[in-house]
């Protein structure tokens, strides 16, 4: 009937669990500092490249790649292969959507973030920030327009390099913690 | 007796989720996952382990070894010196060159004796209550492959637990001898020795 199944669904809105306790004041301070140096670390590349060559490392999904890599480490979501492989994809099928549907940037973000989210799902990549590189790529401003493909390349790769490269060193310091968690 | 299947999985781990949390908190680090999903996960993963356990536990690992056997051509009378020798309650029955052959139980001495399969030992203890018991000589000379029972229900040694469960279950039988490759008798299974089996891989 489908009365029950509406009671059903409304049920299972109810929830059945709880968070997971929040971590201590120790993890916190160390996911401001490993965030911080990453962030100054890649930003000040970010100028130099910028300047010798137009071409951007820094850019707002990778303030949601921090996230992940420096505050939920642990996370099959925050290691190597999705960092590098979700923005990657993600960019990828950012730039085309453009390219196909570009004129319209509500119908562009619509098909783009979604068309990610499927295919970073099918390559175990899975990056919730990968959504933001999605929605750059395909709705821009004009400079990532401007960069086309390249914007696969830098910002998105390079910049997920350097954030992993960040994390190796900076989250394995503590000795209760260990990042990556896998590579492959 | 359920297949073991549904045995192996109907019984929940004893975890709960304030255990959960509870680890989550003395591990540090924070967790990207709920109490919950993780108490399905380990439920299941527990459930799996039972089963595997049982499945690759064989009957070489549970079996008594050596096993106390009586010959098909022992004489009644020595059968019932050697089950009261070794406290045992019966045995594997073996011929001249070792092949299993039957089991033989205490039921079947009883039986002998014109005893009803189902008997206990007290329906005997209370013929001697006032009367002198005696054990008769026409039974006594009998020869074990008389009274036994066959063929033997007997397992090889590569026997999964799951499988001797069934046989204990179906055949209602109380012991179960292994054999060898060859045929030959290799250990014995009780239907104690079941449960001890199980309540270790619990």
């Amino acid at each position: 009937m489908a009365t029950t199944r509406i009671k059903e669904c409304l049920e299972k809105m109810k929830g059945v669990s709880q968070a997971p306790p929040r971590p201590g004041s120790q993890e916190i301070i160390l996911a401001f500092a490993g965030s911080c140096l990453a962030l100054l670390l890649i930003g000040a590349l970010h100028a130099v490249c910028l300047e010798q060559a137009g071409l951007p490392l820094l850019a707002a999904p990778f303030g949601a790649s921090a996230v992940l890599v420096f505050g939920a480490f642990r996370s099959p979501l925050a290691q190597p292969r999705n960092v590098v492989g979700g923005h990657v994809l993600s960019a990828f099928v950012g730039v085309t959507v453009y390219q196909i549907v570009g004129d319209s940037p509500l119908l562009a973000v619509s098909v783009a973030v979604p068309a990610a989210i499927a295919l970073m799902h099918a390559t175990s990549t899975l990056h919730p920030p990968g959504g933001a590189t999605a929605f750059v790529g395909a709705a821009g401003g004009a400079g990532v327009h401007a960069l086309g493909y390249w914007y696969v390349l830098t910002p998105c790769a390079a910049g997920g390099v350097l954030m992993v490269l960040i994390a190796l060193v900076v989250n394995n310091i503590p000795k209760n913690q260990r990042y990556p968690q896998f590579w492959t | 007796m359920k297949p073991h299947a549904a045995n192996a999985s109907d019984r929940p781990a004893p975890i709960s989720e304030d255990d959960v949390i509870q680890g989550m908190r003395e591990l540090q680090g924070y967790f990207d996952m709920t109490p919950h999903d993780f108490n399905i996960l380990y439920q299941k993963a527990y459930a799996l382990a039972r089963s595997r356990l049982l499945r690759e536990n064989k009957a070489e690992n549970v079996m008594k070894n050596p096993a106390v056997a009586a010959k098909d051509t022992d004489s009644v009378e020595a059968l019932i010196v050697l089950l009261a020798e070794r406290g045992i309650s019966g045995a594997p029955v073996v011929d001249a060159s070792g092949f299993v052959v039957g089991v033989v139980s205490e039921k079947d001495v009883l039986s002998a004796l014109g005893k009803k399969p189902e008997a206990g030992a007290m329906e005997l203890i209370r013929d001697g209550i006032g009367e002198p018991f005696r054990v008769p000589q026409t039974v006594l000379q009998k020869k074990v492959r008389e009274i036994m029972s066959s063929p033997a229900v007997a397992v090889a040694q590569e026997t999964p637990l799951t499988a001797l469960a069934v046989l204990f279950g179906q055949k209602r039988i109380n012991r179960i001898p292994v054999t060898d490759e060859n045929g030959l008798l290799a250990g014995i299974i009780t239907r104690a020795d079941m449960l001890d089996a199980m309540s270790r891989l619990s």
